[in-house]
């Protein structure tokens, strides 16, 4: 009984909620409030796959949803902001029967790195999908081994794990069990020898503290690594990208299915990776999965393009208080070796919540700007002045930096000054002050 | 003038872009007509650190920062001797921990820590973070900066901030840090020196840097007004 109110209730809340445009957390609130272990007592579909990790989550679970759905299968998932217990309840108890019973093929859940333990405390996931861990928002999560001690509380022996290989925090989660996946990078093109970043995370073995040695790296400390001292290594991959050629943007996984990426670079290629595992362990063949995926256009708007008076522009959205996502959005740009600027924007740190704090600025790799076809930076925003003393300590050529607090002020600037291309690098939190200003195409 | 600065474990205890102090201070003295030398201290390495005027450590996982304590107790005579004979030692982060008698981890083992002082830190299963604003005697401008732990330190005779926002060493809004001679330890994270050019000023001086106010950076100052200014409309906020 309490079991069918708490559906109804959670139901009725979103209903209403949704005429009037609230989020999706508040109605699963509720009906934990009636029915704590209500998780427990929907009946659920066989296959539930969770999806955690500090970038991707969001763009993997789209990813697998929108295969599952073009392969005929049925699928109920939780989008970006309604990823802790409460947004997974609401998402649940609206894709059942009014009895409890989930009649779809899958069940999948976007899970917020930090909480995700509160989620699968009244039932298991069969399949998880942790994608990475990065220095991310170290304000609210401390940093990635507290995160990684804080995903270790949901993972269970009976359920599957697929882990990224390349990640070395990622591989700890698989030491020491049988009923795991990998997936990864084959050595390409786009690996370097020496490592490159502001900090280097992958110095020392996670397990036993000695050094760690890397025959190359995919970008910052993800790579092939191993460790000559306790055995910890790279581990061998389930699923793996064999060959990736960005310039004509494309990718081959397992040998032999090739899949087009909508654009060129490193950062959504194990999204794509995690999302194959997931669908071929679904039945659905490589093949059909790779043609589903290729050029897949991500929904949550990483990538846009735009123009500001003659200059062409690509707005590539990072996440502040995250540096590697930084760094790749920094790649990608310069990559493309044409003349350009590089407009960049910390005016809010978060969306979520309130911090003054600008420390990650200095994990950022800003030295890869440090380029000839770079005419000038623009650097905007309320922490504009944070951004120009970290710049202070690159090497790129003082006068090419722009100081702008007001962020309409430089547009404007821009406006009226040349027509290089322009790679707009900003949060979600600052994207709007930027996209006022521009047209998009 | 000659300035010789150690950093001790950057290669672990790098956790909020600390390097940063580093950077600044080195820029500052040079600025100020300095002779400045940089050295670091990595992990498994064992060398003489007498002769410096300056140490600084930061920040690392808890993981890290006991990995780092297992080699640097190997330095606590030539620490204590360094507090003792006035050079500047900073601590920033969980290094600050590292200073007192003893660190005990969430699950109840314990760590010898240097013996600067006696103070005692106990981690725990809860993450403290947040903004802060401290207030430092040692010069009129309030500190600005950021907590990020999981402890409480207990037993400091000696508190180095006062503070109006944040956790403070027994994570109250109250005493923070500690200070013995030219020995600072702060749970204050990541570039402090950049944040606060009234800190690095005072530093500077303190390593016998002339009239350090010569010499300033407007973009760093600028900064620490805009921070200074949202922290305190944020403390109006919250009170
Ligand atoms: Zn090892």
């Amino acid at each position: 009984m309490r079991k069918f109110l708490a559906i109804l209730v959670c139901r009725l809340i979103r209903l209403v909620g949704g005429l009037v445009g609230k989020g999706t957390s508040l109605p699963g609130k509720y009906a934990l409030k009636i029915c704590p272990d209500i998780l427990a007592r929907i009946q659920k579909p066989k296959m539930i796959v969770a999806v955690t990790g500090s970038n991707g989550k969001t763009s993997t679970v789209e990813m697998i949803a929108s295969v599952l759905k073009a392969s005929g299968k049925t699928v109920a998932y939780n989008a970006e902001g309604s990823n802790q217990i409460e947004g997974v309840t609401t998402m649940i108890l609206n894709s059942c029967t009014l009895g409890g019973k989930m009649k779809q093929d899958v069940l999948l859940i976007e899970s917020d790195e930090r909480y995700t333990k509160y989620t699968f405390r009244w039932f298991h996931q069969t399949h998880y999908v942790i994608t990475n861990l990065y220095r991310d928002q170290l304000t609210r999560n401390g940093h990635p081994q507290w995160v990684y001690d804080a995903i270790k509380e949901s993972v269970f022996d009976d359920t599957t794990l697929l882990l990224n290989a390349d990640d070395p925090t990622v591989s700890l989660f698989g030491q020491g069990r049988d009923n795991v996946l990998w997936f990864g990078l084959d050595h390409s093109s786009v690996d370097t020898e020496e490592f490159s970043g502001a900090y280097n995370d992958g110095l020392y073995c996670p397990v036993c503290g000695k050094p760690l040695t890397y025959d190359y790296y995919h970008f910052n400390h993800v790579g092939k690594y191993r460790c000559d001292s306790c055995g910890f290594r790279r581990h061998d991959t389930d699923y793996t990208v064999t060959d990736v050629d960005l310039e004509n943007s494309k990718i081959t996984v397992n040998g032999k299915d090739e899949i087009k990426l909508a654009f060129r670079s490193v950062y959504n290629i194990y999204n794509i990776l995690a999302a194959y595992a997931v669908c071929t362990l679904l039945g659905i063949p490589g093949e059909q999965i790779a043609s589903l995926v290729s050029n897949y256009i991500l929904k949550n708007g990483r990538y846009i393009e735009f123009t500001l008076g003659a200059h062409p522009g690509i707005f590539l959205i990072s996440k502040h208080e995250n540096s590697i996502s930084y760094d790749l959005s920094f790649k990608f740009a310069m990559a493309q070796k044409t003349p350009c600027s590089v407009v960049i924007v910390v005016d809010a740190v978060s969306r979520k919540y309130f911090t003054s704090e600008t420390s990650w600025l200095w994990d950022i790799n800003f030295e890869q700007l440090d380029q000839p076809q770079v005419e000038s930076i623009y650097l905007c925003g309320k922490y504009c002045n944070d951004l120009a003393t970290r710049f202070s300590f690159t090497k790129i050529p003082q006068e090419k930096l722009k100081v702008f607090e007001d962020i309409d002020a430089a547009c404007a600037d821009l406006r009226e000054h040349g027509d290089q291309q322009l790679y707009a690098v900003t949060c979600f939190s600052d994207k709007d002050k930027l996209m006022s200003n521009v047209t998009v195409k | 003038m000659e300035v010789k600065i150690l950093h001790l474990y950057d290669d672990v205890m790098n956790l909020y872009g600390e390097y940063a102090n580093v950077s600044v201070l080195a820029r500052f003295l040079a600025d100020l007509g300095c002779t400045v030398s940089v050295d670091t201290l990595s992990l498994y390495e064992q060398k003489d650190i007498s002769g410096y005027d300056f140490f600084y450590m930061g920040s690392g996982t808890e993981r890290k920062q006991k990995l780092a304590l297992s080699q640097l107790v190997s330095y606590r005579d030539a620490l204590n001797a360094a507090c003792e004979q006035g050079k500047v030692l900073l601590f920033t982060g969980n290094s600050f921990e590292l200073l007192g008698d003893r660190l005990t981890d969430a699950e109840g083992t314990e760590y010898e820590g240097l013996h600067i002082a006696s103070f005692e830190t106990a981690e725990g299963k809860r993450r403290i973070t947040g903004d802060c604003l401290a207030v430092f005697d040692g010069f009129d401008e309030t500190l600005v900066g950021f907590i990020n732990k999981c402890s409480k330190t207990s037993g400091v005779e000696q508190p180095l901030f006062k503070l109006q926002m944040g956790f403070g060493n027994e994570s109250d809004r109250g005493a923070e840090g500690f200070r013995k001679n030219n020995c600072f330890g702060t749970h204050l994270t990541g570039p402090l020196l950049v944040k606060n050019p009234a800190m690095l000023r005072y530093i500077a001086a303190l390593l016998g840097a002339e009239n350090p106010e010569r010499v300033s950076y407007p973009f760093m100052e600028k900064g620490y007004e805009i921070t200074a200014s949202e922290l305190r409309k944020r403390l109006e906020t919250i009170k």
